[in-house]
């Protein structure tokens, strides 16, 4: 009963994201640390290797067979490289410990736009890309990651004091994101210019978890739809990751030029796919917290299953993880879901 | 000024995330010679119960019940110097912390905030907590409760090791554990042996009360 592959994992996913219909369902579990663990080294270890970082993914992806491998994300690099200092434990993704932006009207005009080539840890990541883009030559499509800026601003200004300035400082805020914003430009540039042919912007901070609707609208989608917008016109996809309950601005989301809009469990896809289906290629959902790590092979692929009848008719469907895949998922879970997607995503 | 009227204001003033004004009516209640606990208690801790109940029901979301907290803070400093301390009754004491090797401390904050407001000694530990830190000030305050936070799922397996050491420690019968946080579950809870597991801040006393009442 297994069908034949007609296209690259490249062109699947590039078709889905043109709400078109491919041979199957791409699937994209975002693997980072799980990747790394794969491969046998502590992540504070790729932290400062590009070789073992791209080895991690390539190792993985040719193991599992998904359809997307994924640059070093999410790791601040954008707001370290402007002043604010990382904790990196060993073995686990590092945070902002000490923000750039403590008082504004002394902090401000100290920052600077990074050059992507020579500033903190993004020349790293930069090499990472290309290397990888190397190796792949466009069979299988290279993910780079870029922060939305709300993201990046509270990494810059800590996210408490971030969510506070909403209400106390929103000028200084802004004017806070508009450099931000300037600076994820200049750097998305260089990170298509490696040669990803598509790119992550996520913003796990600015979900109905965090802030209202109105808040989105001021603080958040002007400056996120200028970034998305600006990275589309350099010619790669962009894919809008928000986790958290997002179904309040779900059309939002869609309307800041995105080609596809990631979601967590907190959303329903058949809502979502009804809603923006028809603007957006919608991704989603299986929980990585619950389903991949703590459940077994089996209850990935019914969760898998579901998701894809609930999004994938008509094409513009991708079957992701909800958000990151946490480091001790075990392998065959993953391997399930990238077997249900060829199982149950075929389309006729 | 009629104590009614001081709380009902000090409400609001918390409610409204306004820092001027609950600073305004703090003050107000010292001259008037009201029970300073009583302000606290039944002005700016009613105000925030109002500030969960709007959390919860999404009309309100972080920054704006980070402002209110703000706003109580500022009546506390005030109000703090004047209570008068009782030393019969010891207040409830909770440990609260976020487990080693996360930094996600925006829900444990929340959910501090909210238990001092309603009264409880909390005895906050901060983020990235290595897992002994939290059986040392459990035995240090004699704490009734432990409130265990995790944003990451990557995190989470700390609040198991936290309740492990409690028992290797002697100290599990002497307290009980809540847990909490984006990813974690009633589920998860349970699989981890905790007592009680909080959906956001807003269910914070409410378990708590419920918890020391068994």
């Amino acid at each position: 009963m297994a069908k034949k592959e007609e296209m690259t994992p490249f062109d699947r996913l590039m078709t889905a994201f043109e709400l078109k219909k491919p041979d199957r369902v791409p699937v994209t579990p975002f693997v980072r640390e799980w990747a790394v663990r794969q491969a046998g080294f502590k992540f504070s270890e790729v932290m400062t290797n590009t070789e073992k970082y791209v080895y991690s993914q390539l190792y993985a992806i040719r193991k599992y067979g998904y359809d997307m491998v994924l640059d070093l994300l999410a790791i601040h690099a954008e707001s370290e490289a402007m002043g604010s200092i990382l904790k990196i434990p060993e073995d686990a993704a590092p945070s902002v410990d000490i923000p750039a932006v403590n008082d504004y009207s002394k902090d401000l005009p100290k920052l600077k736009i990074p050059h992507p080539r020579r500033d903190g840890r993004l020349p790293i990541i930069l090499e990472g890309i290309r290397r990888m883009k190397e190796v792949l030559r466009g069979y299988i499509p290279v993910m780079g990651y870029v922060q939305a800026c709300w993201r990046h601003t509270c990494m810059l200004r800590g996210t408490e004091r971030a969510l506070l300035d909403i209400k106390k400082n929103p000028d200084q805020l802004k004017e806070l994101l508009e450099i931000a914003t300037e600076s994820l430009i200049v750097y998305a540039e260089a990170v298509v210019e490696a040669g990803a042919d598509l790119i992550w912007v996520s913003d796990p901070t600015s979900s109905g978890d965090m802030i209202s609707r109105k808040a989105f609208e001021e603080f958040v989608f002007p400056y996120l739809r200028r970034e998305i917008r600006a990275i589309r016109r350099m010619g790669a996809k962009v894919f809008l990751h928000i986790c958290g309950n997002v179904n309040d601005r779900l059309d939002l989301m869609a309307n800041t030029g995105a080609d596809a809009i990631s979601v967590d469990e907190k959303v329903d896809l058949a809502r979502a796919k009804a809603l923006v289906g028809n603007k957006v290629c919608i991704m989603g959902n299986v929980s990585p917290s619950v389903t991949l790590l703590q459940k077994t092979p089996k209850d990935v692929e019914e969760e898998c299953k579901i998701a894809m009848e609930k999004a994938m008719a008509g094409g513009g469907f991708v079957l992701a993880s909800g958000c990151l895949v946490p480091a001790a998922v075990p392998g065959e879970n993953i391997a399930a879901m990238v077997e249900a997607a060829k199982k149950y995503g075929f389309y006729e | 000024m009629e104590k009614e009227e001081i709380f009902k204001n000090l409400a609001k003033c918390v409610v409204d995330g306004d820092e001027e004004g609950a600073k305004k009516w703090a003050e107000e209640a010292i001259k008037s010679n009201i029970d300073a606990y009583e302000a606290i208690m039944n002005g700016l801790a009613e105000g925030m119960r109002k500030v969960s109940e709007l959390y919860e029901k999404g009309e309100y979301y972080v920054p704006e019940v980070l402002l209110s907290a703000s706003a109580m803070n500022v009546a506390v400093e005030i109000l703090r110097p004047h209570i008068k301390i009782d030393k019969a009754t010891k207040p409830i004491t909770v440990v609260l912390g976020v487990v080693e090797g996360d930094i996600h401390d925006i829900g444990k904050n929340l959910v501090k905030i909210m238990l001092d407001s309603a009264g409880f000694k909390v005895i906050d530990l901060g983020k990235d907590v290595p897992s002994m830190k939290f059986i040392e000030a459990v035995k240090e305050y004699s704490a009734e409760v432990v409130g265990l936070s995790a944003l990451m799922t990557t995190t989470m397996p700390g609040m198991k090791k936290v309740i492990d050491l409690l028992i290797k420690e002697g100290q599990r019968d002497k307290v009980k554990v809540i847990i909490g946080g984006a990813p974690t579950s009633w589920d998860y809870a349970k699989s981890i042996g905790a007592d009680a597991w909080g959906k956001d801040a807003s269910e914070a006393v409410e378990i708590v009360r419920r918890l020391i009442a068994k």
